[in-house]
C-alpha cells in the first residue's frame, strides 16, 4: 500500500490542482513511510528498549494508512473526464470572492452512494497529520476539503449544484461552528431555564441535535448565497420534493421528520424561501411554473406536523416543539448572518433579471450562451446568472426546444432526458468559456 | 456564392440572437486577431483547438463497421486541459473539436480549412470541411498527422480557418434544428444507422446484405492457392 502511494503518478488522467495536491501529499507520506519502515529494524536493534514503542507506532501507522486507503481510489476515479469541472471551478471562484476563504479548495471524489457528502473536517487531514508526525513528513494542506459526488452524476450540471452545500460543510466546520455553538448554547440555556434543569447528558444530546440540524441549514443558506435558487431546485430534485405537491393522499410523513443528523426537508425549504426572499431572488422565481417553486410555496404553510425520529430518546423534560424552537432561533439568526459573510450573494440577481430572457433565447436555439448580445453590446454572463437561467429554461422552455427539433417528440420522457443532458453540456461549456473570456484561471 | 467579408462578419456577430441573420462564435478570444487583423486574413476567422479528443480504438475485429453500435465502441475520450498537450503519433488520427462554438444563420454556409502554417507540418484537420447553413456546435475536427514524426497539439492554439459564404438568393430565417448531432460541444463519435436500414431504403432486401461478421458471406480477397 505504501509503495503504491509512493508511486502515485497523477499525470494522466488529468486531475484538478486540488486533487493533484492531495495525491502529491499522499505520495510524500508514502515515501516517508517507506523510509521509516526501512530504518525501523536497525533503529530497534540499536535501542531495544524502544521496541515496544516502535511496535505501537507500527500498529498506529497500519491503522492510519488503512483509513486513508479508502479515500484514495474514489479520488483517483474522479478525474477531469468524470467531474463537472467548470461548475466546480465556478463554485471555487465564488467561494474565493470572500477574502477569508480564499485558501479553501476541494478535492472531489466519487461515491458509490446516490448522494453527495463531505468528509468531516479532519477525517483525512488529521489522519494524514498523524502519519506525518510518526514518519516526519509535512503537514496536510490546511485549506483542502474533500467532497463526494455520486459517480453517476459525473458530467451533469443541475443536480451537482448541491456540491455548494457540501463545500459549505467544510467552511462551517472550520469557521462558523464556534459562533453557532454559542448561539445554540444561549437558546438551549433559555429552554433549560423554562424546564427547570437538565443533566449534562441531556444537554449534550440537545446540543448535538440542534448543532447537526443547524449545520445543514447553514450549508443550504450558504449554497443559496453562492449560486442562488439553483441550489434549492437541485436539492428539491435530490430529495424528490415533487412528492410534496399534487399528491392525492397527502404529503409523505418523511418530509416532516427531523432525524438525528438532518432537519426535516420541509423545514429546510422554509428557510430556503426565507433567504431567497431576503436576498431578492424570490420575486425573480415566484412565478415560474415548475415543481421546485411550487414546493417552496407549499412548504411555508405548515409547521405543525414536524416530528422527531431520533437514534436516542430525548430527555423526558425536553418537549420536541420547544427543542425545535431553539433550532428556529438559531436558523433565523443565520438568515441574517450568512448573507453578511458570503460576498457577492446578491450580485447575480440584477444580471439574472435582465439577461435570463436573452440567455433563454440562445438556449432555445441550441446555442451556448457564453457570449450574448444585448442592445448591440457583447456580454459574457456570469456563472450564477447562466446556471439559474439554465434552470429556468429547463423548467419552462425545454418542451419548446424539443418542439423545434426535427423528429423529436415533445412529450417523450426519453427525449426530454436526452435534451436535458445537452442543456447541461451547453451550460457547462458556457461556464468554461466565461473563465477564458473574463481572464479567470485557466481550466484544470 | 460569395465569401463573407470581415465587415459583414463583425456586423452579424453583433446582431441580436433573435435576428435570423445573426452569427455566433464563442468564446472569441483575442477578438481582433481571430477576425484577421492583417489584410490577407481579413475574410476568415481563426479557430482554436478544443480540449477534448476522441482517440480511435483498435477495434476487436479487424475492420471498422459503421453501424448503430459503432459510436459506443470506436473511441476513447481524452481531456487535455489548456497548458497540456496531446501527442499524435506519425500517420495516426484523432477526433478533436474547435474551442469555439459556432452558430451559422440559414443564409450562410462555411468551410473549415487547416491554418496554412499548421498544414505545413503535414497536419490535416478536416476531411469533411463543409459546414451547412444553420449549423450550430463546436466543429468536429478529423485530425490526421500525415507526417513521419509524432506531432504535438496544444489545445487553445489556432488550428483552423473558417471561411463563411453567402448562399445566393437565400434569406436568413429560423428553421427546425437537426437532432442527429445537436449542437455538440465536444467531438462526438460518428452516428450511423445499420447498413441494413440504409440499404433497405433503396430496395436492397436484408438477406442480400453481406455481414462482415459472417464468414460464409464475405467476399474472399485472399490470393488463390498456387
Amino acid at each position: 500500500m505504501f509503495r503504491l502511494c509512493s508511486d502515485l503518478r497523477p499525470d494522466y488522467p488529468v486531475f484538478s490542482d486540488e486533487s493533484r495536491d492531495f495525491f502529491e501529499h499522499i505520495q510524500k507520506l508514502g515515501d516517508k513511510t517507506l523510509k521509516y519502515l526501512e530504518s525501523a529494524p536497525n533503529e530497534i536493534l540499536k535501542a531495544s528498549r524502544l521496541s515496544s514503542t516502535r511496535r505501537q507506532e507500527l500498529l498506529d501507522l497500519r491503522y492510519l494508512w488503512e483509513s486513508l486507503h479508502e479515500f484514495l481510489r474514489p479520488a483517483l476515479d474522479a478525474d477531469s473526464l468524470h467531474l463537472p469541472n467548470s461548475l466546480i471551478a465556478a463554485l471555487h471562484d465564488r467561494i474565493h470572492e470572500t477574502e477569508e476563504w480564499r485558501t479553501y479548495r476541494f478535492t472531489l471524489f466519487h461515491t458509490a452512494e446516490a448522494n453527495y457528502l463531505q468528509l468531516p473536517l479532519g477525517m483525512v487531514g488529521d489522519r494524514a497529520n498523524d502519519i506525518a508526525a510518526l514518519v516526519g513528513a509535512e503537514q496536510f494542506p490546511p485549506g483542502l476539503g474533500h467532497v463526494g459526488i455520486p459517480y453517476s452524476q459525473a458530467d451533469g450540471l443541475f443536480l451537482n449544484c448541491t456540491l455548494a452545500h457540501e463545500m459549505a460543510h467544510f467552511i462551517y466546520q472550520r469557521d462558523i461552528s464556534r459562533d453557532t455553538e454559542n448561539r445554540i448554547d444561549d437558546a438551549l440555556d433559555r429552554m433549560v431555564e423554562e424546564i427547570g434543569s437538565l443533566d449534562d447528558d441531556g444537554k449534550s444530546l440537545c446540543q448535538r441535535l440542534v448543532g447537526n440540524w443547524v449545520q445543514e441549514v447553514f450549508c443550504d443558506l450558504f449554497a443559496i448565497c453562492l449560486i442562488g435558487p439553483a441550489f434549492s431546485f437541485a436539492f428539491s430534485q435530490l430529495v424528490s420534493a415533487s412528492m410534496l405537491i399534487g399528491t392525492p393522499n397527502g404529503v409523505p410523513e418523511s418530509f416532516y421528520k427531523f432525524s438525528t443528523s438532518h432537519p426535516a426537508e420541509i423545514s429546510r425549504f422554509q428557510y430556503h424561501r426565507k433567504l431567497l426572499a431576503k436576498l431578492g431572488w424570490w420575486k425573480q422565481v415566484r412565478n415560474w411554473s415548475c415543481g421546485p417553486v411550487q414546493v417552496l410555496k407549499t412548504c411555508t404553510q405548515d409547521r405543525s406536523a414536524f416530528s422527531l425520529e431520533l437514534d436516542e430518546d430525548l430527555p423526558e423534560k425536553v418537549v420536541p416543539v420547544r427543542l425545535l424552537q431553539c433550532y428556529d432561533e438559531v436558523c433565523n439568526w443565520m438568515i441574517r448572518e450568512v448573507p453578511k459573510r458570503v460576498k457577492g450573494c446578491r450580485d447575480g440577481i440584477a444580471t439574472f433579471e435582465v439577461q435570463s430572457a436573452v440567455i433563454a433565447a440562445y438556449l432555445q436555439r441550441a446555442i451556448v450562451p457564453s457570449t450574448i448580445i444585448m442592445r448591440g453590446k457583447v456580454i459574457h454572463p456570469k456563472p450564477v446568472t447562466v446556471i439559474n437561467a439554465g434552470y429556468k429554461f429547463l423548467f419552462e422552455n425545454l418542451r419548446d426546444l424539443l418542439s423545434s427539433i426535427e423528429k423529436e417528440k415533445p412529450d417523450s420522457i426519453e427525449s426530454r432526458s436526452r435534451l436535458t443532458g445537452r442543456l447541461e453540456l451547453w451550460i457547462l461549456k458556457a461556464l468554461e468559456d466565461h473563465r477564458l473570456l473574463t481572464g479567470g484561471t485557466v481550466e484544470q | 456564392m460569395s465569401v463573407l467579408p470581415q465587415k459583414e462578419i463583425k456586423r452579424r456577430l453583433e446582431l441580436s440572437i433573435k435576428d435570423p441573420a445573426s452569427l455566433v462564435i464563442t468564446p472569441l478570444l483575442e477578438r481582433a486577431k481571430a477576425l484577421g487583423s492583417s489584410s490577407e486574413d481579413a475574410d476568415s476567422i481563426d479557430l482554436r483547438l478544443g480540449t477534448y479528443f476522441l482517440l480511435p480504438q483498435v477495434p476487436p475485429v479487424p475492420f471498422t463497421y459503421p453501424c448503430k453500435d459503432s459510436a459506443k465502441q470506436s473511441h476513447v475520450r481524452v481531456h487535455v486541459p489548456l497548458g497540456s498537450y496531446l501527442v499524435v503519433p506519425a500517420h495516426e488520427t484523432v477526433l478533436g473539436s474547435t474551442l469555439e462554438f459556432i452558430k451559422l444563420p440559414s443564409d450562410l454556409c462555411g468551410e473549415i480549412l487547416t491554418k496554412s502554417s499548421v498544414a505545413r507540418t503535414f497536419t490535416v484537420i478536416e476531411t469533411a470541411p463543409w459546414i451547412h447553413p444553420f449549423y450550430r456546435g463546436c466543429l468536429t475536427l478529423e485530425i490526421a498527422n500525415a507526417s513521419n514524426t509524432p506531432l504535438i497539439l496544444y489545445p487553445g492554439r489556432y488550428i483552423a480557418q473558417l471561411i463563411l459564404m453567402t448562399i445566393e438568393k437565400a434569406k436568413a430565417r429560423e428553421q427546425k434544428l437537426s437532432g442527429k448531432y445537436l449542437a455538440p460541444v465536444y467531438p462526438e463519435a460518428p452516428k450511423f444507422d445499420d447498413p441494413e436500414d440504409d440499404l433497405k431504403k433503396i430496395g436492397i432486401p436484408k438477406d442480400q446484405i453481406r455481414s462482415p461478421y459472417k464468414k460464409s458471406q464475405s467476399i474472399n480477397c485472399s490470393p488463390p492457392h498456387s
